[in-house]
C-alpha cells in the first residue's frame, strides 16, 4: 500500500497488530499522510473489526485469510465516501496521535495584500458597492419583474452585510489599540491577545468577502463529459494521453465522483487515441474546468532509441452537462421532422419508420434521431441533442464574453494554447497561466493530492484575476469622472 | 438451389433421352432426379419463395439487410428498408441496425431466423406482428393480429395523461378507467409511470383482454390492473362499472374511422388488424357518443377524460357535448407530432347544467 503524500509504502496490513504498527510507524517517523490512505487505513480497520466481533470464537489464522481475500486491488479501487472526502472527519476516526499528521490542511493558501482594508483604494471601491446598495433601497425598482436587477440587489445586500461585519470588527481593534496606550502591563497583555484574536477574524471575513465578490458560476455544479484527445507527436502523444486519462480517474476516485460512460481508442502499444468519460458528482466542473486545453509533455519517450527529449501534446475538453432548466426552447422556433407527416395519421396509417429530425429555426441547428423503434423516444433524444448543441453555442459566447471582461489568461480553450507542461526530465509540472512550478511529478500523476492543490491553486487565481479586474475597472471610472468634472 | 436444378436435371434427361436411350446415362440421371426429389424437394413456403436462391448464402448483416430491403421494395411491401432494418436487428437482439456494425457476421440459425420473418414480412404483414412485439414509450409491448397496433399518436396520448395524473389530480390512491385497452399500451404506460395508480380496462374482444392480461403479466404489473370482457355500452358492463368509485380519469382511443374510410386502408391494416377497433360508423362517432354520454355518471366532479379521435372530428364533438347538455365540457384540444388536431381534453363541471 503506498500513500500518494509521502509515497512512503507500507505493508498490507491483515490483523489489527499489523494496523497498529503502521499507525505506529506514522507516529514515529511523523509521516504525513494523505486522506486517501488514512481512508483506506479506516476501512480496513473497520473491517477487521468486523470480522472479530462476527465470529467471537474465529482465528487469528482465519481473519488474515479473509482480510487477503479481499485482495489489494479490492482496497485500492475504493472510491472515497462522501464524509471521508473531508480530511478534518476522517481525521477525528483515526487513533490520536497520528490526527494531527493529515496533510490536507497544510495546503497553501494565496494571500494578497491587495484585498484587504489596509489598501485605500479596495476599501473606496467597497464603500462605493454599499452606496450603490442604499441607492438602490430607496430606488424602489420592481424587482419581481426584473431578474438582472434583482440577482444585482441580491449581491449586493450580501456584499453590504459582510462589509458592515468587517468594519465593526475593525472599529474594535482601532478601539482596543487605542486603549494600548493606557501602561498598565497586565491590561496590555490581555488586549493584545484580544487584537490577535480579532485581526483573525478579520481575515476570515476578507477572505469570504472575496468569494461573495467573485460569486459562483452558474456552471459550476454541472456534471462533465471529458474529451482526452492525443495531439502532435504520435505514438508518444498516445502513450502520454492515456497517462492522462488514468490521471483523471484516479483524481474522480479521490474525490469521490463516479466515471460513467467510457469510450477509448486504443492502440497496439498501450497508448490511447481518444476516450470520453462522463463524470457525475459534487461541483466536478468547478473542479475540471481548469483542465480543458492543450497539456505538453517534455521527457524521452519509450519509443525513442536516440534518447532524445521529445515535445508532445495532449488535448483536453470539458463540457458542462446541460440540466432542462438551462435552455428555453419555444415550440415555434422548431421544426419538426418525420416520416409520418402527410396523410390523414392516427388509425389510419401504420408506418414503422420512426426517425425524427428536428430544426431550430433561429440558429439552424439539425439534431437527428432514428435509433429507436418508438417515435417519442426518437424525439426525446433528439430533443436532447439538440439541447446539447444550443448549450455548447450558448456556453462558447458567454466564455468569449467571459473573456474579454475577465481578462483572465486562462485562453480560449483554442488548440494552440498550452496550459500546462509536464517536464519528466526536471521532474516539473508547470501551469502556464498562474506560473506556478510544481515537483514530485510521479506523484503528481497519481491524480491524487497533488493535482487537487493546483487545482486549488487555479481557483484561486482566477478569483484573484476577477477581482483585480473589477478594482481596475473601478479605478478607471472614478478616474474618467474625475477628469469630466474637472473639465 | 431446389427449382434451378430441377430445371437443370429435366434438360439434361432429355437431351439423354434425344441422344438415344443409353442406358449408362439413362441411369445416372435418373439417379440424380430420384435423389433430388427425396433429398432437396420443399414445398413452395410462401408468395415468391421459389426466386429467393440465394438468400441463406450471404452472412454478412449489410448483405442480408440489402437483399431483404430490394426484395421488399420489388414486391411493393411498404417501408421496404426499415421492415428490413427492423427485422434483422430484431433477429440480434437491437432495436435498429444503426448500432450494429454492418460487417458483422450472422450464423445460420439467425440467417434462418431472419428469413423465416421476412417470408412473413412478404406476406404484407405488419412489421409489429412480425416480430411479435413494439415499444410503446419506455415499455415493449407484444402485439398479436389482429390487436390494434398501438400508433405514435397514442404515445402523446399517455404523456397528457401521465402529466395530468402527476399535476392535477390530488388523490392518493387514483383508479383510472380505460376504454378499449387493445394491447394494453395506455393502461400498462400509465401503471409504469404512476406507482400509486390502479387501473380498469375495457375491451369488447377476448383477444385483446388476454393481450393486455399478458403485456401486464410480463411488466410485473398484473396486481394493479382489472381487465373486464365486455361491450362497454351494454348494461352489464356499465353495472359493473357504477358499482365502483368515480373515476379521477377516463382515457380512451376508441375505433374513430368511418365505416367508409375502412375500405380506402393500407392493406396491411385491412388484412391483419381487426376492424372493430377501427370502424367507428358511418361518421367514425359511434363509440365517441356513447362515451360522451357516459362518462359523466362514471367520472368524479373535475374528473378528466383524454380521448384520440380522427383530425376532423373536434368540431363535430364540441357541437356533440353542446348537444348533450350535460356536465362535461371539451376544454382543449391538443395537436400531435404531426401538426393534426388529435387529442380532445374533456373535464366534468361542478355544477350541473342540467339542474
Amino acid at each position: 500500500m503506498q500513500c500518494f503524500k509521502c509515497s512512503s509504502i507500507f505493508p498490507w496490513p491483515s490483523t489489527i497488530s499489523d494496523l497498529n504498527s503502521i499507525y505506529r510507524k506514522i507516529y514515529l517517523k511523523s509521516l504525513r499522510i494523505s486522506p486517501l490512505c488514512c481512508y483506506r487505513l479506516l476501512t480496513i480497520q473497520s473491517d477487521l473489526n468486523n470480522y472479530i466481533n462476527e465470529i467471537p470464537g474465529k482465528s487469528r489464522n482465519s481473519i488474515v485469510y479473509c482480510m487477503r481475500k479481499k485482495s489489494t486491488n479490492f482496497y485500492y479501487g475504493l472510491p472515497i465516501w462522501r464524509p471521508f472526502a473531508n480530511p478534518t472527519y476522517s481525521a477525528s476516526l483515526l487513533p490520536s496521535f497520528v490526527q494531527g499528521l493529515i496533510t490536507a490542511d497544510s495546503r497553501k493558501t494565496h494571500t494578497s495584500t491587495k484585498f484587504t482594508i489596509e489598501n485605500p483604494i479596495y476599501v473606496s471601491f467597497l464603500k462605493s458597492l454599499v452606496e450603490e446598495y442604499n441607492a438602490a433601497i430607496n430606488a424602489n425598482v420592481d424587482y419581481v419583474a426584473d431578474a438582472d436587477k434583482r440577482q444585482r440587489f441580491n449581491f449586493l445586500k450580501l456584499v453590504t452585510q459582510s462589509i458592515q461585519e468587517l468594519e465593526k470588527k475593525q472599529g474594535e481593534v482601532l478601539e482596543l489599540q487605542s486603549m494600548m496606550a493606557e501602561e498598565d502591563k497586565e491590561m496590555k497583555l490581555l488586549v493584545d491577545k484580544e487584537i490577535i484574536q480579532l485581526k483573525k477574524e478579520v481575515q476570515i471575513i476578507e477572505k469570504e468577502l472575496i468569494d461573495i465578490l467573485v460569486g459562483e458560476d452558474s456552471a459550476d455544479n454541472k456534471d462533465i463529459v471529458m474529451e482526452i484527445c492525443a495531439g502532435v507527436g504520435g505514438q508518444e502523444a498516445m502513450l502520454f494521453c492515456a497517462e492522462l486519462f488514468l490521471m483523471y480517474r484516479n483524481y474522480a476516485h479521490f474525490k469521490g465522483w463516479t466515471v460513467t460512460g467510457l469510450s477509448i481508442e486504443e492502440n497496439e502499444i498501450g497508448g490511447t487515441r481518444k476516450a470520453v468519460i462522463e463524470i457525475n458528482g459534487e461541483s466536478v466542473f468547478k473542479h475540471l474546468k481548469y483542465e480543458a486545453g492543450v497539456h505538453r509533455v517534455q521527457r524521452v519517450p519509450k519509443t525513442e532509441k536516440a534518447g532524445r527529449i521529445h515535445t508532445s501534446t495532449v488535448t483536453v475538453s470539458v463540457l458542462p452537462q446541460p440540466s432542462e432548466v438551462d435552455i428555453d426552447i419555444q415550440p415555434n422556433e422548431l421544426r419538426i421532422e418525420t416520416f409520418r407527416c402527410s396523410g390523414p395519421g392516427g388509425q389510419h396509417v401504420n408506418k414503422t419508420d420512426s426517425a425524427v429530425r428536428i430544426i431550430h429555426l433561429p440558429t439552424g441547428t439539425v439534431s437527428e434521431c432514428r435509433q429507436e423503434r418508438s417515435q417519442i423516444k426518437n424525439k426525446e433524444t433528439a430533443m436532447k441533442n439538440l439541447k446539447i448543441k444550443l448549450y455548447q453555442a450558448i456556453l462558447e459566447e458567454e466564455d468569449k464574453k467571459r473573456q474579454a471582461t475577465r481578462k483572465l489568461q486562462i485562453g480560449s480553450k483554442g488548440r494552440s494554447e498550452k496550459i500546462r507542461t509536464y517536464n519528466f526530465q526536471q521532474d516539473r509540472i508547470t501551469d502556464h497561466r498562474s506560473k506556478e512550478d510544481f515537483s514530485n511529478l510521479p506523484d503528481f500523476m497519481l491524480g491524487g493530492q497533488g493535482l487537487d492543490d493546483l487545482v486549488l491553486s487555479l481557483h484561486q487565481f482566477e478569483k484573484l484575476q476577477l477581482l483585480e479586474s473589477m478594482l481596475d475597472s473601478y479605478t478607471t471610472e472614478i478616474s474618467r469622472t474625475k477628469t469630466t468634472k474637472g473639465s | 438451389m431446389s427449382h434451378f436444378s430441377c430445371i437443370w436435371a429435366c434438360k439434361q434427361i432429355t437431351k439423354a433421352i434425344l441422344r438415344g436411350s443409353r442406358s449408362r446415362y439413362r441411369s445416372t440421371f435418373q439417379k440424380r432426379v430420384s435423389l433430388y426429389f427425396t433429398r432437396c424437394y420443399q414445398p413452395p413456403r410462401s408468395v415468391g419463395f421459389s426466386s429467393c436462391l440465394t438468400e441463406s448464402a450471404t452472412q454478412k448483416l449489410e448483405d442480408v439487410y440489402k437483399y431483404w430491403s430490394n426484395k421488399f421494395l420489388s414486391h411493393n411491401i411498404g417501408e421496404a428498408d426499415v421492415s428490413a432494418n427492423y427485422i434483422v436487428a430484431h433477429v440480434l437482439g437491437h432495436k435498429t441496425i444503426y448500432n450494429l456494425d454492418a460487417h458483422t457476421l450472422l450464423n445460420q440459425t439467425q440467417v434462418d431466423k431472419i428469413n423465416e420473418l421476412c417470408h412473413l414480412r412478404l406476406t404484407g404483414m405488419p412489421v409489429q406482428y412480425v416480430l411479435g412485439e413494439w415499444d410503446f414509450l419506455d415499455l415493449t409491448l407484444t402485439m398479436r393480429p389482429p390487436v390494434l397496433i398501438p400508433r405514435p399518436e397514442t404515445e402523446e396520448l399517455a404523456l397528457l395523461c401521465i402529466e395530468t395524473l402527476l399535476n392535477d389530480i390530488e388523490i392518493e390512491r387514483p383508479t383510472v378507467l380505460e376504454i378499449g385497452c387493445g394491447s394494453g399500451a395506455l393502461s400498462l404506460s400509465l401503471l409504469k409511470k404512476c406507482p400509486k395508480l390502479q387501473v380498469v380496462a375495457v375491451d369488447i374482444s377476448p383477444t385483446a383482454c388476454s393481450l393486455t392480461q399478458e403485456n401486464a403479466r410480463s411488466l410485473g404489473l398484473m396486481d394493479r390492473i382489472c381487465v373486464i370482457q365486455g361491450d362497454f355500452t351494454s348494461d352489464k358492463v356499465q353495472l359493473e362499472l357504477s358499482r365502483l368509485s368515480a373515476f379521477p380519469l377516463i382515457v380512451s382511443n376508441p375505433p374513430y374511422l368511418t365505416t367508409d374510410e375502412l375500405t380506402g386502408l393500407q392493406s396491411e391494416i385491412k388484412c391483419f388488424e381487426d376492424p372493430t377497433a377501427l370502424d367507428g360508423g358511418l361518421d367514425g362517432l359511434d363509440i365517441i357518443k356513447e362515451i360522451i354520454l357516459k362518462a359523466p355518471d362514471l367520472l368524479m366532479t373535475n374528473g378528466h377524460l383524454w380521448m384520440e379521435v380522427s383530425h376532423q372530428q373536434p368540431p363535430l364533438i364540441a357541437k356533440l357535448v353542446q348537444d348533450s347538455h350535460n356536465d362535461i365540457c371539451l376544454i382543449e384540444v391538443v395537436k400531435d407530432l404531426f401538426g393534426k388536431d388529435r387529442i380532445c381534453h374533456f373535464q366534468k363541471k361542478e355544477t350541473g347544467k342540467r339542474k
